[in-house]
């Protein structure tokens, strides 16, 4: 494979092209479904082949192909595509001037068998619950990266997914809890079929018990699952430069920050944001991006200031930097572009038990159901699958309803910041086409204070 | 393949050569190509049932591998034998890629304003062979353009969407006659109330989209995930002003297939009839579940039946922008949307952000500018509420949609709106 990406890169340098990046990449797998404890679907699969990216003419080209014997028609193709937009630009395209990583690593595989795992999972639901659906997928991403600047990088990770959704339909309402677990070893799955019954027992609770809230504000204590949600909407999404210069315009948007004002004031001094591929263990890790930059933490808050953006080499040259290695492609016939990888508020100094006993008239909210937010990410919407009113200090009674909050009021009003962490796994889509990419997001415990719920 | 090891068998090659030109900030921020070759092959023996998908040709390892499994799993409840009636083929010559330059030049000219958005092209072929000795092939093109542009933070998408090169001249000057609609009005945000929306035929499509998705598809009848059950078929579910037909079968939809994943060709399914609900949309396995014939609804494979296009029956209102705010006489006009998710899926209680214009409507004339609202409802509430559509449809289809549409403005009374 070596040989036939370093040919590609040597055509694609003889044509003309200025920079040549060729990767190749298999995905190979199987994916297994059961829908309330039948057998739903096995399928096993491998796709992958060769992606080149070609700089020429002043564009950009972007050309993939799943057969090995049509690489350097792909490099052909990629080239003339480059110089065709290149025409239909104001301004050349060009990548930062950094120089790319040389590195092979490859995380030790695992055996699990998908549809054990979901039979095993499956027999932890509780027994009221109405409708219950597993899906499991077990895959290798094997991948070989070769720049015309020097990168090399060769990686093999395997990662296991785990999706399931239970719904309690009754007479006097309906409740829906989707969860998720994976990673790249199974350490992913620890505890998880105790998070299924757990779960999955509360939709009979929380049907019967939660009352609606009264609207209104209130201080508001987020669990570190609700932590994530808001960390990766509403500061992760946003700070992709690529989306701030408006290259998402028609599509997954582009942010509340703008070009000309890029570091700004988001948030109060406590609150620390980080985006780390390299948390090792987790669904989001990679040690060096798909531009063949190595990765490393990106502090993206720091005392609630946007100082770094989550960048690629095209972008950060925009902005007179270097690329912090966020480029990922999901899969060989996808371009890299900037991406979340492991996204987190950093831990404070306070119990989280300390910030619920010191809130006096406030809400708990340990979990979401139904999220959403604009395309610049600033006025979001999140739906309260298990909450509670907090009285004196105490979790009192379940109560349902919805956080509306736009993202600077949510940042500037927190003044509790917890000490504990968890990090929720999550599959984040952006790119057209759609790039769906294995993230996670978390934190602490933190608290918000007087924001609306409804 | 070594077939002794397997009862029956079914291979649908997928040959897709996609071409997609990006701009943004009225330049080509990269223009690309590719082409995705993938062998899925469906294999049984007893009851048992897998899928394998292997890019690049065919993998006999990778087969082997997923036929040893077999035996390790349980029977389907699903199964039924391979088969089904004779296909036909049916081929088109694949269309120039290179005129989408101009195709994109053409739209932000017309525009006149900042503008960024997609150009894609794809040539689809297939070959479809199975066991019982059916064959077929077929090669189709498809296109569809999204064009957004922005005038200081206001903002308006258009798409369009066929099955050949779209206007993409008309696309620039929607956007261009919208921007300055909305120039010069106050803007506010809204307070969570009960309204008459006036949806885009975007807004109205995807919507759409998503009922026959989730609900209308006998996967997700069996499942217990959709509103519906059998007992539901032929009662009145929607407005009688409501009908929606799924129209893969149709050579000019965008979602045009001509036989799907079981080698069915798709036919036409009456999904709603002036507010009746009147079939499920099926593949073989599901169909024989239930006792009927196949709908060709194997879209992209063999489990779960899913829509290619679906097409909302016009009405007799204005089809234009201002005539149908006109007639609404009050409520929010809204003309994209994104984000949608589900509360729970069985009650569809759901929320959408509207995102581009949205138009507060006073005296049946855009009184100011909307920003940042949602619909936040059920998708039953929407459905038993619609009182106009326009007397136009147009094929829509962008980034965001759940199925490619034909679709009018859609007008609904008393729709749940949120900041």
């Amino acid at each position: 494979m070596e040989d036939l990406l370093n040919k590609a890169i040597d055509y694609g340098l003889r044509l003309g092209a200025q920079y040549v990046e060729a990767r190749w990449q298999i995905d190979a797998g199987r994916v297994v479904g059961l829908r309330n404890g039948q057998f739903e679907f096995s399928h096993g699969y491998k796709w992958g082949g060769v992606a080149v990216r070609v700089i020429a003419g002043g564009g950009l080209g972007f050309s993939a192909t799943s057969k090995l014997e049509n690489v350097m028609e792909t490099v052909e193709r990629a080239y003339k595509l480059a110089a065709a937009g290149g025409r239909f630009r104001k301004r050349p395209v060009a990548l930062d001037g950094g120089k790319p990583a040389k590195l092979k690593y490859t995380i030790p595989d695992f055996v699990v068998e998908p549809l054990e795992l979901l039979r095993e999972l499956d027999s932890h639901v509780d027994g009221g619950v109405t409708m219950r659906r597993f899906v499991s997928s077990v895959w290798t991403t094997e991948k070989f990266i070769i720049t015309s600047d020097g990168g090399y990088v060769y990686s093999k990770i395997p990662r296991v997914y785990v999706f399931a959704l239970f719904i309690k339909h009754a007479p006097g309402g309906s409740l829906q809890r989707d969860l998720f677990a994976g990673g790249v070893s199974l350490e992913a799955l620890r505890n998880f079929e105790k998070t299924v019954e757990e779960e999955s027992k509360k939709l009979s609770v929380l049907l019967e018990r939660a009352k609606p809230i009264a609207p209104g504000r209130y201080d508001v204590v987020f669990s570190p699952e609700m932590t994530g949600i808001l960390v990766h909407e509403s500061v992760g999404h946003p700070l992709e430069l690529d989306r701030i210069m408006g290259r998402e315009g028609a599509e997954a948007g582009e942010s509340y920050i703008k070009p000309g004002d890029l570091y700004v004031k988001i948030g109060s001094d406590l609150v620390n944001i980080v985006d780390d591929p390299t948390v090792f263990d987790t669904y989001g890790f990679y040690l060096v991006d798909d531009e063949a930059v190595a990765a490393r933490p990106k502090q993206l808050i720091k005392g609630g200031w946007v100082v770094e953006h989550i960048m690629n080499r095209q972008y950060a040259a925009l902005i007179n930097k270097r690329s912090n290695g966020g480029a990922r492609a999901s899969a060989f016939d996808r371009e890299p572009i900037p991406r979340m990888s492991n996204t987190f508020l950093t831990p404070g100094d306070w119990d989280p038990e300390e910030i619920v006993r010191d809130t006096k008239r406030g809400v708990y909210i340990a979990s979401y159901t139904e999220w959403n937010i604009d395309d610049v990410r600033y006025s979001g919407r999140y739906g309260i699958f298990e909450g509670y009113l907090i009285e004196n200090g105490e979790l009192k009674q379940p109560i349902r309803g919805f956080l509306e909050v736009d993202t600077p009021e949510l940042w500037s009003n927190v003044d509790a910041v917890g000490k504990d962490f968890k990090l929720y796994v999550g599959t984040c889509g952006k790119g057209n086409p759609m790039q769906g990419v294995p993230v996670t997001m978390g934190g602490p415990t933190f608290r918000s204070k007087s924001l609306r719920l409804t | 393949m070594k077939l002794s090891k397997v009862d029956e068998a079914a291979v649908v090659n997928v040959k897709r050569i996609n071409y997609m030109l990006r701009f943004a900030n009225d330049e080509v921020t990269v223009f690309k190509n590719w082409v995705e070759e993938n062998a899925h092959i469906y294999l049984t023996r007893g009851k048992r049932t897998a899928a394998v998908t292997t890019s690049g040709g065919l993998d006999l390892e990778m087969v082997e591998r997923e036929i040893e499994k077999l035996s390790e799993l349980p029977e389907d409840p699903l199964y039924v034998p391979v088969g089904g009636p004779p296909l036909f083929n049916y081929m088109e010559e694949e269309k120039n890629f290179e005129k989408l330059v101009d195709i994109v030049k053409t739209a932000i000219d017309a525009a006149g304003a900042r503008s960024a958005g997609v150009a894609r092209l794809v040539y689809q072929v297939v070959n479809y062979e199975d066991t019982t000795g059916r064959s077929g092939h077929y090669a189709v093109n498809k296109m569809y353009m999204t064009m957004r542009s922005f005038a200081g933070d206001l903002a308006v998408t258009s798409a369009m969407a066929g099955r050949d090169f779209v206007n993409s001249k008309r696309i620039g000057e929607v956007n261009s006659q919208l921007l300055n609609l909305a120039r010069g009005l106050p803007k506010k945000r809204v307070e969570p109330r009960r309204a008459t929306v006036v949806l885009s035929p975007l807004v109205a499509g995807h919507l759409m989209g998503e009922v026959v998705s989730h609900w209308t598809n006998a996967m997700e009848v069996i499942s217990g995930s959709s509103r519906y059950a059998v007992e539901d078929l032929g009662k009145e579910v929607a407005s009688p002003q409501l009908s929606i037909v799924e129209k893969t079968y149709d050579p000019a939809s965008y979602g045009y297939v001509p036989f799907d994943f079981e080698g069915v060709t798709p036919r036409r399914v009456e999904i709603f009839q002036r507010g009746v609900l009147r079939e499920f949309i099926h593949n073989r396995r599901t169909a024989a579940k239930f006792g009927v014939e196949s709908t060709g609804h194997a879209i992209d494979g063999w489990v779960r039946p899913a829509p290619s296009h679906v097409e909302i029956a016009p009405g007799d209102a204005p089809h234009d922008v201002e005539a149908v705010m006109s007639e609404a006489k009050s409520g929010y006009y809204i003309h994209n949307n994104w984000y949608t998710r589900y509360q729970n899926i069985k009650t569809g209680q759901f929320s959408t952000v509207g995102r581009d214009l949205a138009f507060e409507i006073v005296d049946g004339k855009p009184a100011a500018v909307v920003k940042f609202i949602r619909i936040a409802d059920t998708l039953e509430n929407l459905l038993r509420h619609i009182s106009a559509l326009s007397k136009a449809v147009e094929q829509v289809y962008w980034w965001d949609m759940p199925t490619p549409a034909t679709a009018p403005y859609v007008v609904i009374e008393s729709v749940g709106i949120t900041t």
